[in-house]
């Protein structure tokens, strides 16, 4: 068929009205990169009728610093547990729990500290911050931290360029709450990235690529991208060190700006089924809180640090907590170890 | 009729009021607020944020940031001056397409290009590559996340800037210059030094200027290529807008940025007036 100019012109109208017209038939999604399965969305759209926008962030302070400066338009948003409670506090949530009917979750995602009744939040996918490595390079099976700090390391790691998880790394190392907010504690934090520096190759949270290539031996990651990393080279291992790590719950939120807040919940529901959120795990490498879909999910996650950790290792991971008021001393810390 | 330039300045003023000191207005205002823990900008007034960034700790991350950009502008002279050279004086009738050749790679995206930079200089890049099969070093070299990396970056990332004012300049310049020499028996070394160079200097200055001022606040070039000792103050600033939320003390370090290149605009301008007075 040829296209026309007036074809063509009919055609953007179209566009145009069906932008205008369909008000309530739209979800703008505002994810984190690389964090749901590719049929999840035009499966959605194709059941419910409603056109997504997806957008995505790789800086969960990025996508707060966007809510908080008061960019509306999301309908739907996914946000790390700490932020949750950081977006509570900051009134930006519309609360959700009377309208969701919530299925059996995992039990230790039942009551987070961040939302303890999922009035706010309910949990999308939940990981870890540990340790991948290289296993051809790094052959003395690591189990602590202190591997980080190895002096055999230079230039060979990358850490994680976010504050939470960076400077939650160095407070497990020292023995040290993670969530410190004592000053001393935090110095202490300092001093000891600061003496990991020079092992490091960059701060960054692309970091999969560089060990995928064996440019970078070891790095201080997240579990499902470290998973996703495995597929592409099968050297790459993970482990959750001794010392404790955290444990991470990114939660989907509707702000209050929300213009579309019923398809957000649509979305919500439609993702709480099994056989959806199963879908995603298996894309992503990121355990979904739903209890029935772990049956459905690549037995290679079930029972291992990657996917699923076992009950023993779970007793060993921290939330993220809000810092409130010492928010700015952990980012002016981060400032000074980078610069 | 006395009256009518101002009319015809008005959408300009209009412009400059809107475009630029509107934002510069906000920018210093925040810069002189302090912020609460949760970062919300307080009503009282402080200096708190301009000593915050003239901490001495903060100098090695300046002194980098005017090595790198410099050293960029001054390799993107010396690589765009032979190219607007021979546009200018050698291309004849196709220096039309020459010049659409030197903007090609410029209609791609900055960080597109930088990216691009990273495939090349990775330790199985290109560039190793091409240096282990000609047997040039035998273990591949670590190119990337190092200073030369930056700076690739940056005067990559620059250099149109840098050649055009000096195409522009030898473009305008009298052409009849160069066969009066010639006919006064100069060679064509001669002919360079006395004749193109000091009339091409003008160009040179601008291009010098133009290419350093955005090296000078660029963040991409040290984020994607450089390593942890790499960062420029452009880093820095970004980080306090995006990363953390700290508004003013983004604010205070980009006056002081804005500060230093007036300073070297100023310069610039002192020394293009001393030129033309000579």
């Amino acid at each position: 068929m040829k296209l026309s100019r007036r074809h063509f012109l009919m055609g953007t109208l179209a566009l145009g009205l069906g932008c205008a017209r369909g008000r309530d038939r739209v979800l703008n999604f505002y994810n984190w990169s690389n964090f749901i399965a590719p049929n999840t969305i035009r499966d959605f759209e194709k059941e419910s009728g409603i056109r997504v926008n997806y957008e995505e962030f790789s800086s969960a302070d990025v996508m707060f610093a966007k809510l908080k400066i008061g960019v509306t338009g999301y309908d739907l948003v996914v946000a790390p547990g700490y932020m949750v409670r950081r977006m509570i506090r900051h009134d930006l949530l519309y609360p959700l729990s009377k309208d969701i009917t919530a299925p059996e979750y995992l039990p230790h995602l039942n009551s987070p500290p961040f939302d303890p009744k999922h009035e706010y939040s309910v949990p999308y996918l939940w990981g870890t911050t540990g340790v991948g490595y290289n296993s051809k390079k790094i052959t003395t099976n690591p189990k602590s931290w202190s591997l980080l700090w190895d002096k055999s390391l230079e230039k060979r790691i990358t850490v994680l360029d976010e504050k939470r998880d960076a400077i939650g790394m160095a407070l497990f190392h020292l023995g040290l709450s993670p969530n410190s907010t004592d000053l001393k504690e935090l110095e202490r934090a300092k001093q000891s990235l600061l003496e990991q520096r020079p092992l490091v190759r960059r701060y960054t949270s692309d970091f999969t690529d560089d060990l995928i290539r064996g440019e970078t031996w070891a790095a201080l990651g997240w579990s499902g991208d470290v998973a996703q990393a495995q597929a592409s080279n099968p050297e790459i291992q993970y482990y959750l060190p001794d010392e404790g790590c955290f444990l991470f719950v990114d939660s989907l939120v509707i702000p209050r700006s929300a213009p579309h807040p019923e398809a957000a919940l649509d979305f919500i529901r439609y993702f709480l089924r099994p056989e959806v959120c199963k879908d995603i795990t298996n894309a992503t490498g990121y355990a979904n809180p739903v209890v029935a879909s772990k049956p459905l999910v690549d037995p290679k996650l079930l029972n291992n640090s990657l996917g699923y950790p076992p009950d023993d290792v779970l007793k060993n991971l921290y939330y993220q907590e809000d810092l409130g008021d010492k928010e700015a001393v952990w980012d002016d810390l981060w400032a000074e170890v980078k610069r | 009729m006395r009256k009518t330039p101002w009319k015809l300045l008005a959408p300009f003023i209009l412009f400059e009021l809107f475009f630029i000191l509107a934002p510069l207005c906000s920018v210093i205002w925040q810069s002189f607020h302090p912020v609460s823990p949760d970062y919300e900008i307080l009503p009282q007034w402080t200096l708190a944020n301009y000593r915050k960034a003239l901490d001495p700790a903060n100098l090695p991350i300046l002194g980098r940031t005017f090595l790198y950009a410099g050293s960029a502008s001054f390799l993107a002279l010396i690589l765009g001056y032979p190219v607007a050279y021979f546009i200018a004086l050698k291309a004849g009738r196709r220096k039309n397409l020459f010049l659409i050749l030197l903007m090609l790679p410029f209609w791609t995206s900055y960080l597109i290009r930088t990216y691009a930079w990273m495939t090349i200089l990775q330790t199985d890049g290109l560039l190793n590559y091409v240096l282990l099969s000609l047997g040039l070093v035998s273990e591949p070299l670590q190119l990337l996340n190092t200073p030369g990396a930056v700076i690739l970056g940056l005067t990559y990332g620059f250099i149109p800037f840098a050649t055009l004012p000096i195409f522009v300049s030898l473009e305008q310049m009298d052409k009849r210059l160069i066969d009066a020499a010639r006919d006064l028996g100069a060679n064509d070394f001669q002919i360079f030094k006395e004749v193109i160079w000091p009339l091409s200097l003008p160009g040179v200055l601008a291009g010098a200027l133009l290419s350093f001022v955005p090296a000078l606040g660029d963040f991409v070039a040290a984020e994607l290529l450089g390593g942890p000792d790499d960062q420029m103050i452009g880093n820095l600033i970004q980080q306090q807008y995006l990363g953390s939320f700290n508004w003013p003390f983004g604010s205070a370090l980009s006056l002081l940025l804005i500060v230093m290149m007036t300073a070297g605009v100023i310069a610039y301008a002192r020394v293009e007036s001393g030129e033309e007075e000579r």
